[in-house]
This record gives C-alpha cells, structure tokens and sequence, in this order.
C-alpha cells in the first residue's frame, strides 16, 4: 500500500481531530485527498511532526478533547529520533503516531532510508511506545477504532513507495495555516 | 519565595541565578524545555523546583530543534512556552526556529547563556559565537541581551518582558544571557 491510500484510509479518523504532518509528499498528498483546518501541514522542519504534536497534547491533556495525531515518515523520524524519547516521557494518553515507512526519502528522489536496517518500530517500543506494526489499510482501521483514547500510541505502518501524482505542492502561508487551525480549535472548544 | 517579592530582595536571598528562574516561573509558562548548561544550572534547578508545585511542566529535552518543534505546539495550543538553552544550541535549532516558530507567527521565548568571548575557557566555541549575533539578526530573529552593564533587577524584568513581547508579537524572541563579569555585581548586592 502507498502513502496516499494510507491517508485516504485514515481520513474518518483524523478529519475531526488535531493532526501535524511530515512535510513535502505528505502534506500535499493529504491536503490533496481532503484538506481540513485541524491539519498543520509542516511545510519544512523534517523530524518535528511528532514533537509539535507531543507540545500540541502536552497542553490539551485533560481536556477531554480527542485523540491528537503525529504523521511522520520513516526518513524524517530518522532525522529526529529524540522526538520518541521527549514525547514518551510526557506519558501523553491523547497522542498517536501515524509513522508511514516507505524506506525511501519520497519527497527528494525516492533515495534509500536506514529504516530497513533499522526497525523503527522496534526503537519505538525500546523508548516505552505502545507499538503495532501495520501492514494493511484493514489493520490500520481496526488499530483506529480499538485504540482511540489509550496514546501513546505508535502505528508503524510499512508501506511501498510511490507519490500520489498530482498533488499540488502547498503554497499556503503558514501563518494562515496556523491561524486556521486556532480559529479551529478555538471554535471547538466554545461550541 | 512570591512572585511581588522585590527582585533586589530576591536576588539576595536565594541567589542571583536562582532568581532569574523564578522570573521565568513567574510567566506561567505551560511548558518549559532545558538542555543542560552549566551557567545556567542554577536558572534549571530553580525552574524545576517551580514547576514541581505544578503549574507548568519541565521537559528535558534531548536536543534543541526537538523543543524548539514541542514549544511550537505548545503555542499552537494557545500557550507560551520558554527554552533554556546554551547559544551554541541556536545553531542547530535555526533551521526549526525560521520554519516554525517564525514562519508560522507563533510565541516562544528562548533564553540562553552566551559563549564565546571574554571569560570563555573553550578555544573551540569562539568562532561560533562570535558570528552569531549577526546570523540572527540576518535571519531577522529578534534578541536582546542582557549583560553585567544592567542591574540585577534589570535582568528580571526584561526576561519578563521578553515573554510578553513573544506572545504579544506572536513571534520567537532570544534573550542572550552574557554573565561574564556578574558574578561581581552579585557580590555587591
């Protein structure tokens, strides 16, 4: 399975709730299938998806609001493995990864990762991650639905390489990307 | 110890270091993130001492784009977050500081202690700190500093300051903590 059947498959678990997204081929692939204003799309800053969204749920805890979501890819966690070690120590319930590993650096010319040396799910789990590894869109749901309000979680979803063509690159100012996603949240929380 | 306490008194009764972290405490900050360093010890002691009454939350953070990246969720949450770093550690957090905090207009306020220079015991650090001022303000990075020329009260209220000028201008803002020669201004407290 591709990158961009994941998204869409995940789609009716995250349209609703805080979600940060890896850069590059992520984040135009997902705003493509279905662009929503609880989604921050990183539009740089590779290996920080899980860290902002670990900040994100360190502050909403307890607040009874639903699961926050992290998509990262394998290339980009690898840039920043401490973001497993920062975020687990905060025991956060409210926090999923999404880790979409590919093996390849999708965004940049499909360049070989270390991931298919090194199991990140494995390193996961040796951090304190309550980790699945995920190898079909049927797993990926039935993770979703059972595991929604028992974070941290870590779904390390394996996946084939391949873009989703004709994903537009995003060219969204990211100032209006965070202003829509508070106006966002802001709305959530008053109604 | 109380927030109101005059910041001269509690300079002298807990340390001038010490009472640097209770301005910081005294932000009510949501999250605060460290990386170790020796002059600014005595601020992170503190700081966690704080934060162990509850109120906000300390990470120890393993490196400085990681908190740079939680601080910016943090904000993205509606809250301030501050940093407690060497200035050293700026140079592997700028790319997260221009791409997150900056581009996306969010608060943060990032402390750190200057290397390099006089009283710099490390041949290493040097050339690195030497060019840094320039590279911030290249990157249009606001700073301000904060040396032995200014009172001790000074220091407090402009780290204070600082922490609204972020949220206020919804942007990263760096306080260089230069303590070469404030050891001797704390002695005359």
């Amino acid at each position: 399975m591709k990158r961009s059947q994941i998204l869409q498959s995940v789609q009716p678990f995250i349209s609703k709730a805080p979600t940060f997204v890896t850069c590059a081929a992520t984040s135009r692939e997902l705003k493509h299938i279905g662009d929503q204003p609880n989604y921050i799309y990183l539009l740089d800053s590779m290996g920080l998806a899980i860290s902002v969204a670990t900040g994100y749920a360190l502050t909403k805890r307890g607040q009874g609001h639903q699961q926050v979501y992290a998509i990262e890819g394998d290339g980009s966690l690898l840039m920043n493995p401490n973001s497993l070690f920062s975020s687990i120590n905060q025991s956060l319930k409210n926090l999923t990864v999404l880790l979409i590993d590919n093996g390849v650096y999708g965004s940049t010319g499909e360049q070989a990762t270390l991931s298919p040396q090194i199991d990140l799910g494995e390193l996961a789990k040796t951090a304190g991650w309550r980790v699945a590894r995920v190898e079909s869109l049927k797993r990926l749901t039935r993770e979703l639905e059972q595991g929604s309000g028992e974070g941290p979680r870590f779904l390390h979803v394996i996946a084939s390489p391949g873009n989703l063509e004709g994903a537009p690159l995003v060219l969204d100012d990211p100032a209006a990307l965070k202003s829509r996603f508070m106006e966002w949240d802001y709305r959530r929380a008053t109604t | 110890m109380n927030d109101h306490m005059p910041a001269q008194q509690a300079a002298n009764s807990l340390g001038f270091k010490a009472s640097l972290g209770d301005a910081v405490a005294s932000m009510e900050p949501e999250v605060v993130c460290h990386l170790p360093s020796a002059s600014i010890a005595e601020i992170i002691d503190r700081v966690e001492l704080r934060a162990s009454g509850g109120g906000f939350r300390v990470i120890r953070s393993t490196r400085e784009e990681d908190a740079v990246g939680v601080l910016s969720g943090v904000a993205m949450a509606g809250s301030l977050g501050i940093l407690l770093i060497q200035d050293n550690g700026l140079g592997n957090s700028l790319t997260a500081l221009t791409t997150l905090p900056l581009a996306y207009r969010l608060p943060l306020l990032v402390l750190c202690n200057v290397r390099g220079g006089l009283g710099e015991y490390n041949s290493m650090i040097h050339h690195y700190s030497q060019g840094l001022p320039k590279a911030l303000e290249s990157f249009g990075l606001a700073t301000f500093w904060l040396d032995r020329t200014l009172p001790l009260q000074a220091w407090q209220e402009g780290i204070i300051e600082a922490g609204s000028l972020a949220q206020m201008s919804h942007r990263p803002v760096i306080g260089m903590l230069n303590f070469f020669g404030v050891e001797s201004l704390e002695g005359s407290l």
